[in-house]
């Protein structure tokens, strides 16, 4: 049975949410998940020695030992693959925008704001986290894409459409330098996913906002909806996409 | 018995008004024309020293447009060497009227212009703006599509300020000879060596950079629905070099002596515009060039400090200018802290 990790911030609730449907429906047979999950930024504080993933902080070992049932730190090399959704995802275009649009943009440029992008504290982790233990096939997944409903999603829409063909060429051409930035930095067990086709709007820029409706948040105790207004945090539907598309 | 001078106020004399004076606080250099609006929008452009106002506005809560920002995701400390965060749009560096012209030409032309594009090592440059990306653009097709795009959101910028700094920084420009632009700095420098034969030096006279602002402000009022104001200022920055073949002194002299008639003529002639003497602030013999760093051009943070105190003394910031030890002071006001594609011509000094 393959051991799999989903380690990150609150944007695991949607992938626990994910796999609790999927167990339902017995789905997950021959996959094992533990979830690691801890709020906002907390996992900055986070790191890895001798193949371990710690913490000093209180709030994470106890979110950690929650969600996981019963465990305070990570031991790498117990899983096949660990999924770390932290940090804004790699793929997501929004530091290539503006205000409202996307300006047409050099190779120079696109490069100079991946490199800021990989040089984030949750690339490092997962990269640390890879290094740790061989075996272990790491996958920097990141944060969801935010809705397509959010205002500056609305936005950019709204430009996209104005600008006819203009906009399209420039999305391209900043989507074929991430995949190919992506394609060279990947090593024997780490790589950088983006999000599953499905989820996405058509420009595959933002997350069709039906999977923002209803989000859960990750709480121990009880089920406390997001807010309304929450474009960020995305639901079980789009856990159990994410899970069936890139986990099994 | 009475004659002329007699009732004249203290600053009009060598004496009292210079020699008398602590250069840090000269009373009376500046008396504006006209109140700025806290609610104007206002624009930038203009040689380096420009960049020092536009930066000192915006951090004392005047409503200094950037109608070209960068990517969110670009770093701040990486966006000036793009050209972003400098002025009110992406034009970088713009030393002369005539390119002030020229811009606003081609901003409100009714069809697209040529776009002159210089190569190097296989990379592409927009002629007009070489300075904005370090390493130029894969293809020229790309430096078409950024000119389209910069164009498309200068018609924005200036269809919406309320005021326009412009700070005059040279005469001297080298003339595309069958377009007849002139780009900011000679081919060969940044890029584009293999086009020098197709450029020509010229050196602006009094006429004609008072021409082409004047012509730079009929192309805006024709295109613009409300009334425009100005400030001019000139840059007290020396030429890094002169194309004349005659001695950078003398050639400095010139250019700057032009510039500062020119922009007084305007000032003096037009009710929206009003000159601010930042040339003569820096440049007192009473600083005695204690307001220029060691290679004698680059002004001093004192020098763009005592500057901008006398600009403000006059057109009071909405929020507190920061103090003197403050970090975010101490940020703008480097010397080394502007982009300067003139600065390159030093190398070729021998």
């Amino acid at each position: 049975m393959k051991r799999i990790c989903i380690f990150g911030n609150s944007h695991v609730g949607a992938l626990k949410e994910g796999v609790d449907s999927l167990n339902r429906q017995g789905a997950l047979n021959s996959v094992d998940i533990t979830i690691f999950g801890s709020h906002r930024d907390s996992l900055k504080e986070c790191v890895v020695s001798d193949g371990v993933i710690t913490s000093d902080s209180d709030f994470v070992r106890t979110n950690f030992r929650w969600t996981s049932n019963g465990q305070e730190t990570v031991n790498v090399a117990d899983f096949d693959e660990i999924y770390v959704v932290a940090g804004q995802s790699f793929f997501f275009v929004a530091p290539f925008l503006t205000r409202s649009h996307l300006p047409p943009l050099s190779d120079t440029i696109i490069e100079d704001i991946m490199t800021h992008r990989l040089d984030g504290w949750d690339m490092h982790l997962a990269r640390a986290i890879a290094e740790a233990s061989p075996q272990t096939q790491v996958t920097h997944l990141g944060e969801p894409f935010f809705s397509d409903e959010h205002p500056r999603s609305l936005n950019f829409l709204r430009e996209h459409r104005r600008k006819g063909g203009q906009m399209p060429a420039r999305l391209d051409k900043v989507q074929a330098q991430l995949d190919s930035k992506a394609q060279e930095i990947e090593t024997e067990n780490f790589r950088i996913a983006k999000p599953p086709e499905q989820v996405l709007e058509p420009n595959r820029v933002f997350t069709r906002h039906e999977l923002c409706k209803d989000s859960i948040g990750l709480n121990e105790d009880r089920d406390i909806p997001h807010r309304s207004d929450d474009y960020f945090h995305m639901n079980v539907k789009y856990g159990e996409m994410v899970i069936r598309t890139l986990v099994l | 018995m009475e004659n002329f001078y007699s009732k004249l106020k203290q600053r009009s004399f060598w004496r009292s008004g210079v020699v008398d004076v602590s250069p840090l606080a000269l009373a009376d250099i500046y008396s504006k024309k006209w109140t700025i609006n806290p609610e104007w929008e206002i624009g930038t452009a203009g040689s380096c020293f420009a960049q020092h106002i536009a930066r000192y506005m915006t951090q004392n809560g005047y409503n200094v447009l950037d109608v070209e920002t960068a990517p969110n995701g670009l770093k701040p400390e990486r966006r000036q060497a793009y050209g972003y965060a400098l002025y009110s749009g992406r034009y970088g560096n713009i030393y002369t009227t005539r390119q002030f012209r020229q811009l606003i030409e081609e901003t409100f032309a009714p069809s697209p212009q040529e776009v002159l594009i210089w190569e190097k090592d296989g990379r592409f440059y927009d002629a007009l703006r070489p300075n904005i990306e370090p390493s130029g653009f894969a293809t020229a097709q790309e430096v078409a599509d950024a000119r389209a795009y910069h164009l498309e959101r200068l018609r924005i910028l200036f269809c919406n300020v309320d005021m326009f700094v412009f700070t005059m920084g040279l005469t001297e420009a080298w003339v595309h000879q069958r377009s007849g632009r002139v780009v900011p700095i000679a081919p060969g420098i940044i890029a584009g060596g293999e086009t020098a034969p197709d450029y020509s030096f010229v050196n602006f006279s009094y006429p004609d950079v008072v021409a082409d602002f004047q012509a730079a402000m009929a192309v805006l009022e024709a295109n613009r629905s409300k009334p425009l104001r100005y400030l001019l200022t000139v840059s007290p920055v020396p030429l890094t070099a002169t194309a004349t073949g005659g001695h950078i002194l003398t050639a400095s002299t010139y250019s700057k002596a032009v510039l500062r008639a020119a922009a007084g003529f305007l000032s003096d002639n037009n009710d929206n515009i009003d000159y601010f003497p930042s040339y003569e602030i820096v440049t007192n013999p009473g600083n005695r060039g204690t307001f220029f760093a060691a290679n004698l051009r680059s002004v001093r943070s004192e020098g763009v400090e005592v500057v901008m105190k006398s600009f403000f003394a006059q057109h009071p910031p909405e929020t507190p200018h920061p103090g003197p030890a403050s970090k975010q002071k101490k940020a703008v006001v480097s010397t080394e802290d502007v982009q300067c594609e003139e600065a390159l011509l030093g190398a070729f000094g021998k």
